[in-house]
């Protein structure tokens, strides 16, 4: 059986956070939470979304034995007055972001452009590493990502986020 | 549908196994076989193929009529298995999960390293390359 | 120590005091609980008629390398 994985996002404060599993979507808007609806909690021109704070989970390793080499990437455009952030990179990754009550200021961890096309290597880590593996049941990194508008944005872009992990069975 | 099985030692227990579309069978230098899903009902991972002892590794399909080989001529080959799995539109009603069957080799040659690994797709072409990330969707 | 985390199900919305309640749980949006069960049916193959000449090959050229490599 494949391992079984999921995507998880963690919301609230970082004193008593609330972990969502195998969430609806990753919609970002002007509230912390997740399985967000977009119309409900729009994202003012000129201001930022929340952050992100998401996770590739792995639920249960199943046959497999090790999960490693995660990439993530979006797709669809965004519009000329946005830009989509991340702290995924393939050549200058931090290192394991802690998870931090999520803020609409200007994020200091989702500071690369979210790839818009699959990355030609791992960008986001494992216990910190980008060369990290999963052995058995647990998470990712932590995949921050925020999207930040000027005043002359307008509604209405749909984009999707995309995942690739490889799996040794 | 014969059923095979897997213990895990972690968690103390056998647990099912469901066979997969594309499944590793590996022959032995003295013609002796193991399969990823053993003719005995039990799964085997790819950590227990005894690579010192590789003459052939095979992906095979009960579905479709292909065979792909991979001939262990030289001890110094070292197998490489592995999926590369992949979720397009995360979360949408139009999510989509696409598994790529990666398997072949790597040898040292000289100072280098050489690689070649071939990738089974969805609509079960073969893909031969040194390097399975240019390999998109 | 992690700060005690809260879990919820991203498809059906029901609250978990731990991961492992949320695991186990039998999910009414999706049908299943959290750790998911695949299963494919295999049908017949077809062997290879040469088989055995190319084994018989790949042996003699396995034993020249390793002569080669000493």
């Amino acid at each position: 059986m494949a391992a079984t994985v999921e995507i998880d996002e963690e919301n609230g404060k970082d004193s008593s956070p609330a972990l969502t599993h195998n969430i609806g979507n990753s919609n970002m808007g002007s509230a912390d939470a997740a399985n967000l609806n977009p119309i409900a909690s729009p994202i003012a021109p000129g201001a930022n979304s929340f952050e992100k704070w998401q996770l590739l989970h792995v639920v249960d390793m199943g046959t497999s034995s090790k999960i490693e080499n995660i990439r993530v990437w979006r797709s669809g455009s965004l519009g000329a007055n946005a830009i989509h952030l991340t702290n995924a990179s393939i050549s200058d990754y931090r290192g394991e972001a802690k998870y931090r009550t999520p803020t609409d200021d200007t994020s200091p961890y989702a500071i690369f452009p979210m790839p818009t096309s699959i990355p030609g290597s791992a960008n986001l880590g494992i216990g910190g590493s980008l060369a990290g593996s999963l052995t058995k049941s647990g998470s990712s990194d932590f995949l921050v990502h925020q999207i930040q508008t000027t005043e002359a944005a307008l509604a209405g872009s749909t984009t999707v986020m995309n995942y690739s992990y490889d799996e040794t069975a | 549908m014969p059923e095979y099985k897997y213990f895990r030692k972690d968690l103390k227990k056998w647990i099912g196994a469901p066979p997969e579309i594309w499944q590793w069978e590996v022959t032995y230098e003295d013609g002796s076989s193991l399969k990823q899903f053993g003719d005995d009902g039990i799964f085997h991972q790819f950590a227990e193929i005894d690579q010192s002892r590789l003459a052939m590794f095979k992906m095979i399909s009960h579905e479709f009529p292909q065979t792909y080989t991979v001939l262990f001529s030289d001890p110094n080959m070292k197998l490489i298995h592995f999926y590369r799995n992949i979720v397009l539109n995360s979360g949408t009603t139009d999510e989509k999960h696409i598994r790529l069957y990666c398997f072949g080799y790597e040898k040292k040659v000289g100072a280098r390293v050489q690689k070649i690994i071939m990738a089974i797709t969805p609509a079960n072409n073969l893909i031969v390359t040194e390097d399975p990330d240019l390999i998109t969707v | 120590m992690r700060t005690k985390v809260k879990h919820i199900c991203g498809q059906c919305e029901e609250s978990f005091s731990s991961e492992l309640a949320y695991l186990k749980h039998l999910c009414p949006a999706s049908g299943r609980t959290p750790r998911n069960l695949e299963t494919l049916s295999p049908k017949t193959k077809v062997a290879s008629v040469l088989e055995k000449k190319i084994l018989a090959a790949v042996q003699m050229a396995r034993v020249a390398k390793k002569q080669y490599n000493a």
